[in-house]
């Protein structure tokens, strides 16, 4: 398991205040922001391959496959030089996200929705200057909406174009999702589900056996609000369910306690479960700096490897 | 303290207790909070809590205090105290009279009632009162001001009124009751602004309040508050009225009235008896049986067929009021032209003059023609029938018709000679001057029109130059005409008002017409017997104009139109020439319009023309070069302008440009056009809604918002006001009210006090704010 409290590894670095970038109206710089912060002194340069995708021209050295040598220049300059393409990416990824109404809770000044969607657009702007295939979906009770995965111009702009989407659905089923994605998959793959979890365990498990049955990688973030670990609220209040509109009247004096002991029982059985079925976890919580959930995620990929 | 409505103040004591009510409602502290994790949630029971305690004592204080004075407000409360009355004695009263004078006031008794009442109604004003009278009809004027009453001493105020009721008359118009109260009752509202010393304001109507009173004025906008209408009706010494009136009609032949009878009427046999031009009945009378409230439309013959005499208007018999039973109307004309001819009945012979002028004739799209011969197969020879105005000669007239010829000269007629022979002309030569002749003209090959007269009225129409070209059309033969050495001519060879109408005399013998460019030609067709109207190109008259009588005219022409003698018949120029002739022999018929007493008319649009006169029925002339009736430059025509029957409107620099309609009946507008003169007939009949007679319910000003004291209440309150002594040195409850006004200090009062709540709160919550924070 890895948690924001065990993410020791990491470089010492300041972070920035996840208000500050949620300020930010911009999906993609947001993102842009996030990711740049976060990449600062690592090493970014992409892989050059023999590919379609001209790159650039290097002077021949010794041991170069000619048949990459450019013999209209060397006609021209009497000097070889050897072709170079930007390498095709054999990584395909997911990232599945949940845009069900239960998201759309925030007792900060944003909300969850806002928190878990700019995970996804910086994954995306990362995954993307490195050359690798992304696609995206957006599910609450069934798939809403669907960028399948490929690495070309306009790719990232139409993930962010589709991540400004607002929430809907009556409920979160996360099995439909996940099915969703490993038939979209066809060789192997890798996906991100993005999602708080608060549905079933069972129904979550199910899609998850299935997407590794197939033999995809999968990472998952659950993306919690404070308040839904702690019910830290004064007084009591007329609580009403976001996705199915029942009401409780419930005071946090009294309800905490049980409310804290069911909603540790339900993140233990989710994590349990990643674990059992070998997909990384991640729970990040929407008042940490979101670096820190970025810098998890690629030591979960690094373990992975 | 007492209170003018003390159930707002009870109201008011009883909405104080709301602050205290909304204060201690129980209820529970729940806030709704969106969650998304509901289900895990243990449900808690609700705690209902009590405010027993008032926490902002102030502010509970304020919100009390502010209904309470509020209410208090609306309660109108004042002080009882003593003011006698004669604190007032500085205080005067503004009355206006007036009076109305429209047609329906001219039933039956009427008149000495309204005098009666108008001297008591200022008999009943102290001295200190103003007083102003004005008259009304469909326009009201004022006949005695405020001012001139306040200026006046007592001797001079009797006789003013009594000038007022002396020169008192009705006159013809409608009645817009409504405007005329409207216009009187600002006015004294108005004054309120400049006298403040004015202490009741209260306008007099004297009028028979007869249901045909256009009171729609008075349903928009609001009646001034302090203006106090006293209705005072007049009533002639019999009731119902039934008048008569014109309806226009589709078909020009017929005549159709409405009989119209007044709701209050008694009488329901009637007759209606046409008259003619004299005034004598024509015919009998027609029974008209209408019951009281109805009306019945008739239709008239135009004119009674054996006695020849023409209706122009009707009488109605049987009525009590005769000021609306007479009524003008429109002279039906015979909508057929005759025309004479004199010679050869051959209708269908193209050798012959008769058919060309048949054919001409029947083509005249504005009015039918009808040609008559007068010399049948057989040698017949018929008179010349009495409506003929135009007889076209084409032959030798026979002796026998010749004394005809003479009387249908002396009623203004004209006659056309086309002479196929000189024999022709000289049949007629006792109505032609002296010395002229006729002999046939030696014509080589073919003669042409030389110079036209285009100023003479046969001409004019074609004195545009692209009409102008008569070169087209050649005579074969003619006539010298010799005519007697006075003789003006329009047509002169040089140096005279008109130029040759031919072109110069070329040998090619072309003629052209050439305008004239003079303007004396019409003077030398004055001043002389005959004149030559055209010429041929030889210098020989072609047409010759002879004036004989007072109207009468002869035309002759030096040729026939038939194609022995000439092209002419066959030109395009000889159609429109015949029709001219037969315009100027027989004018077309005088227009009639018909209006209503009172409408506003512009004879010069009427006539076309800016120089005009209006003949009013009763013979008075009003001319459009006549200055303004009342005006500083007026003369001759004060008793129209002062009787109201004429007014007329101002043309800068010019007289006058528009004439009312005062009286009914006909006006004739005549004025001189290019063709001479020119009349239209109007007639001017009453307004329909004066015959309705019967009076309007007393509570129809309430109706309509006004405070009315019709006689009765005005006694029933004198009586009120003499059986309660103890009120009478005191001001009324009402009054004191006004005088105290402490409304607006508890209205006042209130409103701060929620104001200064609204602040005290505001500080309260930005406290509290600063205080969590």
């Amino acid at each position: 398991m890895n948690t924001p409290s065990q993410a020791s590894d990491v470089p010492a670095m300041s972070f920035m205040d996840p208000k500050v970038v949620m300020s930010i109206r911009s999906l993609e710089l947001r993102a842009k922001v996030v990711v740049e912060g976060f990449r600062t002194g690592l090493n970014k340069s992409p892989r050059h391959g023999f590919s379609v995708e001209f790159s650039e021209y290097r002077q021949y050295a010794q041991g170069d496959d000619p048949r990459f040598l450019d013999w209209k220049l060397y006609a021209r300059t009497d000097r070889s030089y050897i072709r170079l393409f930007e390498d095709e990416t054999n990584l395909r990824c997911y990232i599945v996200a949940d845009f069900s109404r239960s998201m759309s809770f925030g007792s900060l000044d944003y909300t969850k929705h806002d928190y878990g969607r700019t995970i996804a657009a910086s994954l995306a702007w990362m995954l993307n200057r490195q050359g690798d295939a992304v696609g995206l979906s957006l599910f609450d009770e069934r798939v809403r909406m669907v960028v399948p995965a490929r690495y070309r111009p306009g790719q990232l702009r139409r993930i962010m174009v589709t991540l400004e989407s607002p929430t809907s659905g009556q409920e979160t089923n996360p099995e439909h999702a996940l099915e969703h994605a490993a038939r979209r998959l066809n060789k192997r793959g890798f996906v991100v589900l993005i999602s708080d979890l608060l549905a079933p365990v069972d129904q979550f498990e199910a899609g998850l056996k299935l997407l590794r049955g197939c033999g995809h990688d999968v990472v998952v973030f659950q993306v919690l609000d404070p308040v839904e670990l702690d019910l830290n609220i004064d007084g009591p209040k007329l609580f009403e369910d976001l996705e199915t509109g029942q009401k409780i009247y419930a005071d946090p004096s009294d309800a905490g306690e049980t409310f804290r002991q069911r909603i540790t029982e339900h993140n233990n059985a989710v994590q349990a479960v990643c674990e059992k079925l070998g997909a990384a976890f991640i729970r990040t919580v929407t008042n940490e700096p979101l670096e820190l959930t970025l810098s998890e995620f690629l030591h979960a990929r690094r373990s992975k490897r | 303290m007492d209170f003018l409505a003390p159930m707002f103040a009870a109201i008011g004591v009883a909405a104080a207790a709301i602050p205290v009510i909304l204060h201690m409602l129980r209820r529970a502290p729940t806030q709704d909070m969106p969650f998304s994790v509901v289900k895990f949630l243990k449900p808690s029971r609700p705690k209902l809590t009590k405010r027993s305690t008032v926490e902002h004592w102030p502010l509970m204080l304020l919100r009390i205090l502010a209904l309470v004075l509020i209410g208090l407000a609306f309660a109108r409360p004042f002080l009882r105290e003593v003011v006698p009355l004669d604190l007032q004695d500085d205080v005067v009263q503004s009355v206006t009279i007036l009076i109305d004078k429209s047609a329906s006031m001219r039933r039956d008794g009427i008149y000495e009632k309204v005098q009666q009442t108008v001297r008591e109604t200022v008999n009943e004003l102290s001295d200190q009162d103003l007083l102003s009278v004005a008259l009304f009809s469909n326009t009201s004027t004022t006949l005695l001001s405020r001012e001139k009453w306040a200026t006046a001493t007592a001797d001079e105020r009797t006789a003013m009124v009594e000038g007022v009721v002396e020169n008192y008359e009705p006159d013809w118009m409608a009645t817009n009751t409504g405007a005329a109260m409207r216009m009187a009752a600002d006015e004294l509202a108005q004054e309120s602004k400049v006298r403040r010393n004015i202490h009741g304001r209260r306008l007099v109507l004297i009028t028979d309040f007869q249901r045909g009173s256009d009171v729609d004025e008075l349903k928009s906008g609001n009646w001034p508050a302090n203006v106090e209408v006293e209705l005072k009706t007049i009533e002639p010494t019999k009731n119902g009225n039934v008048g008569v009136t014109f309806v226009q009609d589709r078909r020009a032949d017929r005549i159709r009235v409405r009989v119209a009878s007044a709701g209050d009427s008694v009488q329901q046999e009637f007759a209606l008896q046409p008259f003619d031009v004299t005034g004598a009945g024509v015919g009998q009378p027609f029974r008209v049986t209408v019951a009281p409230g109805q009306r019945r439309s008739l239709i008239l013959p135009a004119a009674d067929p054996e006695a020849g005499k023409t209706i122009v208007g009707v009488e109605l018999q049987g009525d009590d009021h005769p000021f609306d039973n007479v009524i003008d109307l429109p002279e039906v004309e015979n909508p057929v032209v005759k025309v004479a001819h004199i010679g050869p009945a051959a209708i269908n012979d193209p050798e012959s003059m008769r058919y060309y002028l048949q054919r001409v004739l029947d083509g005249n799209v504005e009015r039918d023609v009808q040609l008559v011969d007068l010399v049948k197969d057989g040698g017949v020879v018929l008179p010349i029938p009495v409506d003929v105005k135009l007889v076209v000669v084409t032959d030798a007239v026979p002796s026998g018709i010749l004394s005809s010829v003479s009387e249908f000269l002396e009623r203004s007629g004209t006659l056309l000679i086309a002479p196929p022979s000189a024999d022709a002309v000289l049949s007629l030569k006792k109505f032609l001057p002296k010395d002229f002749n006729a002999v046939e003209a030696d014509v080589d090959e073919y003669a042409m029109l030389g110079k036209i007269d285009f100023e003479h009225p046969l001409f004019s129409t074609f004195s545009d130059a692209r009409f102008a070209d008569f070169s087209s059309i050649k005579f074969w033969q003619h006539r010298n005409l010799v005519l007697p050495h006075t003789a003006g001519t329009g047509v002169r060879q040089a140096g005279g008002s008109t130029t040759p109408v031919s072109a110069p005399a070329d040998e090619s013998r072309s003629a052209i017409a050439i305008q004239a460019t003079g303007g004396t030609s019409a003077e030398n067709r004055q001043g002389n017997h005959c004149s030559v109207v055209a010429k041929f190109d030889s210098g020989q008259p072609a047409i010759v104009e002879v004036n004989t009588g007072e109207r009468g005219r002869i035309i002759v022409f030096a040729t026939g139109w038939h194609p022995t003698d000439s092209q002419w018949a066959l030109s395009t120029r000889f159609p429109p020439l015949l029709t001219r002739i037969l315009s100027l022999a027989s004018p077309a018929q005088k227009e009639q319009i018909h209006q209503t007493v009172g409408d506003v008319i512009r004879p010069g649009e009427l006539i076309s023309s800016e120089e005009w006169t209006v003949t009013c029925p009763d013979g008075t002339e009003v001319r459009w070069d006549q200055p303004l009736p009342g005006s500083d430059e007026a003369v001759g025509s004060s008793d129209a302008g002062n009787n109201g029957d004429l007014s007329s409107q101002p043309r800068p620099g010019k007289g006058q440009d528009t004439v009312t309609l005062g009286q009914p009946g006909r006006f004739v507008v005549t004025g001189k056009t290019e063709d001479g003169e020119y009349s239209v007939s109007l007639i001017a009949g009453l307004a329909t809604s004066e015959s309705r007679t019967e009076m309007l319910p007393l509570g129809q000003l309430q109706v309509l918002g006004i405070g009315v004291e019709s006689d009765v209440e005005a006694q029933l309150e004198t009586d009120n006001r003499a059986a309660d002594e103890a009120n009478r040195g005191q001001l009324s409850a009402n009054d004191l009210e006004h005088r105290q006004k402490w409304w607006r200090w508890l209205l006042l009062a209130g409103l701060g006090c929620l104001v200064l709540e609204s602040l005290w709160a505001s500080a309260i919550e930005k406290r509290q704010m600063a205080e969590a924070a």
